[in-house]
């Protein structure tokens, strides 16, 4: 406590967020914060009743960029980390941060590209319909031609 | 303060070199326990950006359309929404005590943090409602084990299936007799069988059994196959299993199509398979075996085709009253039947796998968030417990943080 007294002597600056009232900020943070959600649900909403079908990919990024944009509310006003004063805040989360994104990026040529490509044994036993443009990677070698009923199935399939 | 400075400058000229170190300036200008609790933060980043980062590469590698939509897994988006407005209230309210406390105005600083207090075990309240809700369905992150989730509809499902049908005291009705006419006379006549009345359910599992999992079981016996290589009705083994799984846990939109096909292929087989059986029943002669099995087989097939008749006038009516999202797991529901069948759900328990651990850490951390809220209940919060207040309204926003990705991630997805 007293550490942080004498810290406070030292640096004036500091102790502008204790005294400034940032109350209006807040509310309107939190407003925010609400409409964000709601944003996000009603395209949730939407993709559940099929109005994505197909497009799913643009309203899963349009929730994606939402909720990035309520984290950044959170930390900058809730956390304060915007009136934090000193290089100390960018050391500890952007390098985390990037860390974060680099984990997942690692992860996806093995995993996340894991079923991109099916053999023809894999493509006959998978579990799942697989669609046409994915059985059409098969079509690098000759196979497909050989099963020729296979093909055909997966046409009417689609 | 002003004491201690003078007795500093006093010795600033001094060669005394500990003085030296009371310099202050190049100290982070926060107080050590927030730099401890950001550093602590900056670890939890990576953390939950490996789960949650592991969880994205899971969802979005698995093959179009084989992850559960969240309807598939009683994933509900009131409840997921209703905890996020929670979570974003509590971190309101996270604010407001520290600004109260920060003012000296301890009364309105316990309130506050009360209130905080409270979401934070309404949001687990309606957490463990939620847990509860996917463990009564059978979504449990173990396959082969307690799970009821199925990656793929095959032998092992349908073994699964008949084994649970068998447990349940369901028996098939077709009775084969030594004596193949008697068989033949006997089949239609369904009341003779005996039906043990245990559960609410049985007459449902009963006609199940007799429909749909003899059907497919011959089907995977007689009907050599594969996907890429359907036989000349169209028929399929894995096509018909998916449909027979169907019936009894419809996935959302997603093997509709798929099982229209197949009934329509199962219809033409039937009728050919019954128009040729006549004939084979001449050429068995005295053969009492051969004719046993053409009598079994027959059983079979009509029941299949008594079964697609009473799903093609259901059809039309779903067409016609909307919607009906149900299948024989529900209607068990309904009938208070304790028996879940096995579903096939792909993806489904790496789904549960990733949900239960994301999820779970997170109420881990909400918990945490709990007992760091509860000690200054106990406390006058004035201005000397601000920098408390401060670390654990941290804390709690960070939590919230987390809630903020895995509300969309799972709920809206």
């Amino acid at each position: 406590m007293s550490d942080h007294d004498v810290n406070a002597d030292h640096h004036p600056d500091h102790g502008d967020h204790g005294d400034h009232d940032h109350g209006g900020t807040y509310i309107k943070v939190f407003i925010g914060l609400l409409i964000c959600t709601a944003i996000s649900t009603l395209i949730g909403t939407l993709i559940s009743k099929g109005v994505f079908e197909g497009n799913e990919l643009s309203g899963w990024g349009i929730m994606i960029t939402v909720s990035c944009v309520k984290a950044l509310l959170v930390i900058s006003f809730f956390m304060h980390l915007k009136w934090e004063v000193g290089n100390w805040k960018w050391m500890l989360t952007i390098p985390a941060s990037l860390m974060s994104l680099f984990l997942i990026l690692m992860l996806v040529p093995d995993i996340g590209l894991r079923t991109n490509h099916y053999t023809d044994e894999r493509a006959d036993r998978a579990a799942y319909d697989i669609p046409l443009n994915d059985a059409s990677l098969l079509g690098a070698d000759d196979h497909l031609h050989v099963e020729g009923d296979g093909h055909a199935e997966n046409e009417d399939a689609h | 303060m002003s004491e201690h400075e003078d007795h500093h400058d006093e010795h600033v000229h001094d060669d005394h070199h500990g003085h030296i170190q009371l310099e202050y300036e190049d100290a982070l200008p926060i107080n050590n326990g927030k730099v401890c609790l950001w550093l602590f933060l900056s670890t939890e980043i990576m953390f939950f950006a490996g789960l949650i980062g592991t969880y994205i590469v899971l969802r979005f590698g698995a093959p179009a359309g084989t992850w559960p939509r969240p309807h598939d897994v009683h994933v509900s988006e009131i409840l997921g929404t209703i905890n996020t407005f929670i979570l974003i209230l509590s971190s309101f309210t996270v604010v407001l005590t520290l600004e109260a406390t920060k003012r000296n105005d301890a009364g309105k600083a316990k309130s506050y943090l009360a209130f905080t207090f409270l979401c934070g075990c309404a949001f687990l309240g309606i957490k463990m409602v939620e847990y509860a809700g996917k463990f009564e369905h059978g979504i449990h992150p173990r396959p082969g084990g307690i799970s009821l989730m199925y990656e793929q509809a095959d032998v092992n499902y349908l073994r699964d299936l008949r084994k649970t049908l068998t447990d349940a005291g369901a028996i098939p009705k077709a009775a084969i007799s030594d004596d193949a006419e008697e068989a033949a006379a006997q089949v239609p006549d369904t009341t003779e069988v005996a039906v043990v009345q245990q559960d609410p359910g049985h007459p449902l599992l009963e006609t199940f059994l007799h429909q749909s999992v003899q059907w497919a079981e011959y089907v995977i016996g007689r009907v050599p196959n594969t996907q890429m290589n359907p036989n000349v009705d169209g028929l399929n083994h894995r096509d018909v299993l998916i449909s027979v799984s169907q019936e009894i846990y419809p996935l959302d939109r997603r093997y509709g199509q798929l099982t229209e096909e197949t009934h329509h292929a199962e219809q033409h087989y039937i009728e050919s398979r019954l128009e040729a059986l006549p004939e084979l029943v001449a050429a068995a002669g005295e053969n009492n075996d051969v004719l046993n099995m053409l009598a079994y087989e027959k059983t079979i097939l009509e029941a299949r085709q008594s079964f697609l008749g009473e799903h093609g006038h259901d059809h039309e009516g779903e067409e016609a009253g909307g919607s009906h999202h149900g299948g024989l797991n529900a209607e068990l529901r309904e009938l208070n039947s304790s028996v879940i069948l096995p579903m096939h759900i792909p993806s489904g328990n790496m789904f549960a796998a990733t949900y239960f651990l994301l999820t779970g850490f997170h109420a881990l951390h909400v918990i945490v968030g709990l007992i760091l809220f509860a000690f200054p209940m106990f406390w006058t919060l004035d201005k000397s417990r601000s920098n408390y207040i401060e670390n654990a309204g941290l804390y709690w926003h960070f939590v919230d943080l987390v809630w903020i990705f895995l509300f969309p991630l799972f709920y809206l997805f």
